[in-house]
């Protein structure tokens, strides 16, 4: 999963590495628009409903993150 | 009486509340409340129920919530402990719905006294003027008051209610703290929006004397009027009297829009850097608001860096919501069928963000000009969304190199100018005199040397203090981008240090413009 958010994240914004940045959300490394992209690439990809709710930075700021939070939703569902 | 915080009477009445708030540090709270209710009861006591009528809905929604949570969590340990994932499950859905119920009734019921407030007489009049077409008798406008900073509290208790209702913050139990959450009174006029969990615990807390916080505090406080007196002030009368004019040329109404980006800038900020100093001194930091908009290098930058309490706001329980909802989702789904997959994957954005700009035009005040306004923000920021790959081939194609110096201050120019020009829309008078003014800017231009025709209202003394004040501003701002201005002041000597603050005194007191900023107001206040 994490090497399917690896590249849905490299395909969004080429210019930003994403294996160690722990900050994306807190330093703006993605903006609004980039955080509505990457969603609706998560929902696509692995068909997860991802919520107002889900919408933290906690759950965004890195790759190890996202990928979490797509195992939740998945555990979830 | 509305006591503006750069008027007389309010800093007396901040400094006996200094002074009773660290007489007393276990009724700090106590004294804060107090000092909010009379700051605000002396703005107007008829308005007065209508934030009563938010902190009672405010504190009754969290609670609510809370008792369902709590309701929850003993069915869990108890007749669900044995029960499947799936009825868990189930069972934490629909208390999360229930929740979302009672959010939503009190996102209603506080949205429909803003509506009812605010825009009110704005639909009637938009009733009446349509009314009047087919000939029928008008409706009559509403007698109600705008309680003061209405269009301030109300998103800052939605913000709390939403923060519960995700679980980022617990509800607070005693409703006079969180009146005091809704009212805290230096932020009470023009923000900032706080967020209940960076704002409620500071609010709350004992805090000591301290000499750090006094003196930053009175730092930032003297920044605050120095921009405002010698800045927004002095350039206030130029502003007012060319959008006013009816005969001015395009070049001086261009100028107008100029003049009242930097005045604006000056007003705003210097209001935050005042009420910032004020809370500073009471230990009580609040969110910065803004981050020196005019190095931005684009629109969207630019609203990254300017009143950022209210574009986080409108990101965080607006902008997001909207654009992962059904209908923005299907939207997508529509644009990538119909326009393909690049374009169709900006869709849901652009959607939430017309409604988002819509809103903050609306937001604004209860004009049409606003609505123009907000609007053309949001057609600008969907228009660079939809051509960015273009602009990156248009770059690469011409061996553009971003971070260059050259494009850098070109992007920083056409950013500026770009804010500049949409002032068109809240300068007019009204909303019929946007286009007038528009009209004469391209076909009217008159271009001169004249004096009058490039600063009307001013004399070359005022260009003196104002090249001396805008320089000070620009300075400080280059110098915060790299690295904080206080803590740089705090190394310097004694000596310099204290020459610094009595230049900015003098300053203020030689090249300031008094008889508006100790009588009148600032220029958000009136949202």
């Amino acid at each position: 999963m994490k090497e399917k958010v690896m590249e849905i994240l490299k395909e969004l914004r080429p210019d930003v590495d994403f294996e160690s940045s722990q900050t994306l959300i807190d330093d703006g490394i993605l903006d609004s628009f980039d955080l509505v992209s990457l969603i609706g690439e998560l929902t696509d990809a692995f068909g997860v409903d991802i919520s107002f709710d889900d919408i933290e930075p906690e759950n965004f700021n890195s790759a190890d993150q996202i990928a979490a939070l797509v195992k939740r939703l998945e555990d979830e569902d | 009486m509305n006591m503006t915080v750069n008027s007389l009477p309010f800093l007396v009445f901040f400094t006996l509340t200094a002074v009773i708030y660290y007489l007393f540090p276990r009724l700090q709270w106590v004294v804060l409340l107090l000092a909010s209710l009379v700051f605000y009861s002396l703005a107007g006591a008829r308005t007065f129920l209508w934030l009563i009528l938010t902190i009672l809905t405010t504190y009754g929604a969290v609670r609510w919530m809370e008792t369902m949570d709590d309701q929850l969590k003993k069915r869990q340990a108890g007749e669900l402990k044995e029960a499947s994932h799936e009825i868990k499950k189930a069972e934490k859905a629909r208390t999360k719905k229930k929740k979302r119920h009672v959010a939503a009734l009190f996102i209603i019921v506080n949205i429909g006294i803003l509506a009812l407030l605010k825009y009110g007489n704005f639909l009637i009049d938009n009733a009446n003027y349509v009314l009047g077409l087919f000939g029928i008798s008008p409706v009559n406008r509403l007698g109600l008051a705008a309680p003061l900073g209405i269009s301030y509290y109300t998103l800052q208790s939605i913000g709390y209610v939403l923060d519960v209702y995700k679980g980022k913050c617990k509800p607070e139990h005693n409703i006079l703290k969180t009146a005091l959450f809704v009212c805290f009174f230096p932020q009470m006029t023009q923000g900032p929006i706080g967020r209940f969990p960076d704002l409620a615990p500071q609010l709350f807390a004992v805090h000591k004397f301290s000499y750090e916080n006094l003196s930053f505090g009175l730092q930032r406080v003297l920044w605050g009027f120095f921009k405002k007196c010698v800045i927004a002030d002095r350039m206030k009368p130029s502003v007012d009297a060319i959008f006013r004019s009816a005969d001015c040329s395009g070049m001086t109404l261009f100028l107008g829009c100029v003049y009242m980006a930097i005045q604006i800038y000056a007003d705003f900020s210097g209001y935050m850097d005042i009420v910032a100093g004020f809370s500073e001194v009471l230990g009580i930091h609040l969110m910065e608001n803004f981050k020196r908009p005019f190095l931005s290098r684009s629109l969207g930058e630019y609203w990254r860096r300017w009143h950022l309490s209210l574009s986080f706001w409108f990101r965080d329980y607006l902008f997001y919501p909207l654009s992962i909802s059904k209908p923005a989702v299907r939207f997508g789904k529509w644009g990538k069928k119909c326009f393909g997959i690049r374009i169709g994957k900006i869709f849901p954005a652009m959607f939430a963000l017309f409604i988002v700009w819509f809103s903050t035009g609306l937001w604004h005040d209860s004009s049409w000009k606003y609505i123009l306004w907000g609007v053309a923000n949001g057609v600008i920021l969907m228009s660079s969304l939809f051509l960015e790959p273009y602009f990156q081939k248009w770059k690469a194609f011409f061996h553009i190199h971003e971070e260059s110096g050259a494009w850098r201050f070109f992007c920083l120019l056409r950013t500026f100018f770009l804010v500049a020009a949409l002032k068109v829309f809240p300068g007019s008078p009204t909303t019929q005199g946007v286009f007038d003014t528009v009209r004469r800017i391209f076909t009217d231009f008159r271009p001169s040397l004249a004096f009058e025709a490039w600063f009307p209202k001013l004399v070359p003394q005022d260009l003196i203090f104002l090249a001396i004040g805008l320089t000070a501003m620009l300075a400080v701002d280059l110098v915060q981008e790299k690295q904080p201005v206080r803590a740089l002041i705090a190394r310097q000597n004694t000596a310099l240090r204290w020459l610094l603050y009595l230049g900015a005194l003098a300053g203020i007191l030689i090249m300031g413009t008094f008889s508006i900023s100790m009588t009148g107001g600032f220029a958000y206040a009136q949202f």
